[in-house]
């Protein structure tokens, strides 16, 4: 049941290669980049046919060449949901990996086309692949990993309407998990400060600072609980913090 | 987990003799303890007396400790279906000493010989989170566990990362006690429909005996019971 896709151990030993999800179509949304793209890497190692998809085609592109043969569809999660859904004959693991901070401010500077943007980025863009998405779970009985953060769970300075948004979607997990069961599993995991874009050095500081650990994660730290969420079949409704500590509820 | 040596209490039977084959297959010395353990690859001990000598065997023998499973835990249908009425001083001490004490007993031996790093799992339960009617004194030992998870998680960052695990109704011994009609009722009330297995808790155990980022969580396992 358990595979070490990275080797390691004695010089002599042989490298155990992780095939867990042969056989399986796993989607990645905002899989071009980032956390994104070190999830889409895991599952390709793991042996699953992926599809990820982004709206730069340039950065789509790159992240192929870079993981290997996998599909990537220029896409917009907020608009193209169900044109991005009618491409695949078959799924079994949806990632809801897009999103992002469009802005960084306190509360009372918020605007609501501020809230709306960073709403439909974070959350309404989940609800519609997710909801393009049922009919090909139901039939492969798949699951749905969401990607959220632990500002969901324990707001941070990262704006009101980014923690916010990050909530619902760990509520909709949860929520889902029930309304869907027993065919489709839904799970969220919460990556906390994970450096993937030009951050200063104080910046990742201070994100460090936020955990146990004092150090900011690493991408593939995150993908490896998303792997567990999709493989382990009785997780659903669970909510993974891997975050150095950052958050410690519930 | 090549080369990593895991000591997992209560690791002959149910959910810790999962995590002991699933750390085996995955490459690690894991030593199962319990009572009344014996034979090769065991210790005998009982987690609310022995915690200092257990884990100084383990160390004894194979030169090191990396992880820490805190499995042990009182396994009693009496304790588990007796009402408020039932509950008395004995019954609480004894699973509190075993379930909770030799929780902390063992993590704190464990991380003076985690001179390097190392991981400590605790068992915990769904009960702990949401109450239960049928487990009043475990629902306590186990939401203790919890509170425990995260301080010793803050008290030996950045060395040792310390996390719990909340299963839901995993099919092991306790499956028995019930019978044939409360099992379905059981399984209804659970939206996967279905009991968890043993090796797929252990997934999850062997999950956080690798990750070095994952530190004071409470990760439930559950079929979807609790949602929280």
């Amino acid at each position: 049941m358990f595979f070490d896709s990275r080797g390691g151990g004695g010089e002599n030993a042989p490298p155990v290669i992780d095939r867990r999800f042969e056989g399986k179509s796993v989607l990645v949304t905002g899989g071009s980049r980032g956390i994104g793209k070190a999830i889409a890497r895991a599952f390709h190692g793991a042996g699953a046919a992926v599809t990820i998809c982004g709206r730069e085609a340039r950065s789509l592109v790159l992240a192929a060449k870079e993981i290997g043969e996998i599909a990537c569809v220029p896409a917009d999660v907020r608009r193209d949901a169900r044109k991005l859904l009618r491409l695949l004959g078959r799924l079994d693991v949806l990632v809801n990996n897009a999103g992002g901070m469009e802005h960084h401010g306190d509360f009372e500077g918020s605007s609501p086309a501020a809230w709306r943007s960073t709403f439909e980025l974070n959350l309404f863009s989940a609800v519609e692949v997710t909801r393009a998405a049922l009919p090909l779970l139901r039939r492969s009985r798949g699951c749905v990993v969401n990607i959220a953060s632990d500002v969901g769970r324990r707001p941070f300075r990262m704006g009101p309407d980014y923690c916010a948004a990050k909530a619902a979607l760990i509520s909709l997990t949860r929520y889902l998990a029930a309304e869907l069961a027993p065919a489709v599993r839904v799970n969220a995991v919460c990556p906390g400060p994970v450096v993937t874009g030009p951050w200063s050095k104080p910046e990742v500081r201070e994100a460090a600072r936020r955990t146990l650990a004092g150090r900011t994660g690493r991408p593939e730290e995150v993908a490896e609980a998303v792997l567990l969420a999709a493989h382990n079949g009785y997780m659903t409704g669970a909510v993974l913090g891997v975050d150095g500590g950052a958050a410690r509820s519930p | 987990m090549r080369g990593k040596v895991a000591l997992v209490t209560g690791g002959t039977r149910g959910i810790g003799a999962a995590i002991v084959r699933a750390f085996r297959e995955a490459g690690a010395t894991a030593v199962a303890c319990s009572r009344s353990a014996k034979g090769p690859g065991t210790v005998r001990g009982d987690v609310g007396k022995d915690a200092e000598r257990i884990v100084g065997e383990v160390v004894r023998r194979h030169g090191r400790l990396d992880v820490l499973v805190n499995n042990a835990g009182v396994s009693d249908p009496a304790a588990w279906k007796a009402g408020l009425d039932a509950v008395t001083p004995a019954m609480w001490d004894r699973i509190l000493r075993t379930d909770l004490w030799g929780t902390f007993a063992c993590a704190r031996a464990a991380a003076r010989a985690m001179r390097k790093g190392g991981k400590i799992l605790n068992v915990a339960s769904i009960p702990a989170l949401v109450g239960d009617r049928d487990g009043l004194v475990y629902s306590v030992a186990k939401a203790g566990v919890i509170g425990l998870t995260k301080s010793l998680a803050v008290l030996l960052a950045p060395r040792i990362q310390v996390n719990a695990m909340a299963f839901g109704s995993i099919e092991t011994g306790w499956v028995d006690w019930l019978a044939p009609r409360e099992r379905r009722a059981y399984a209804r009330a659970i939206p996967r429909g279905r009991f968890g297995k043993p090796e797929e808790a252990a997934e999850l155990a062997v999950f956080l005996a690798r990750s070095d980022w994952v530190t004071g969580q409470t990760l439930v396992l559950d079929g979807g019971e609790a949602r929280v």
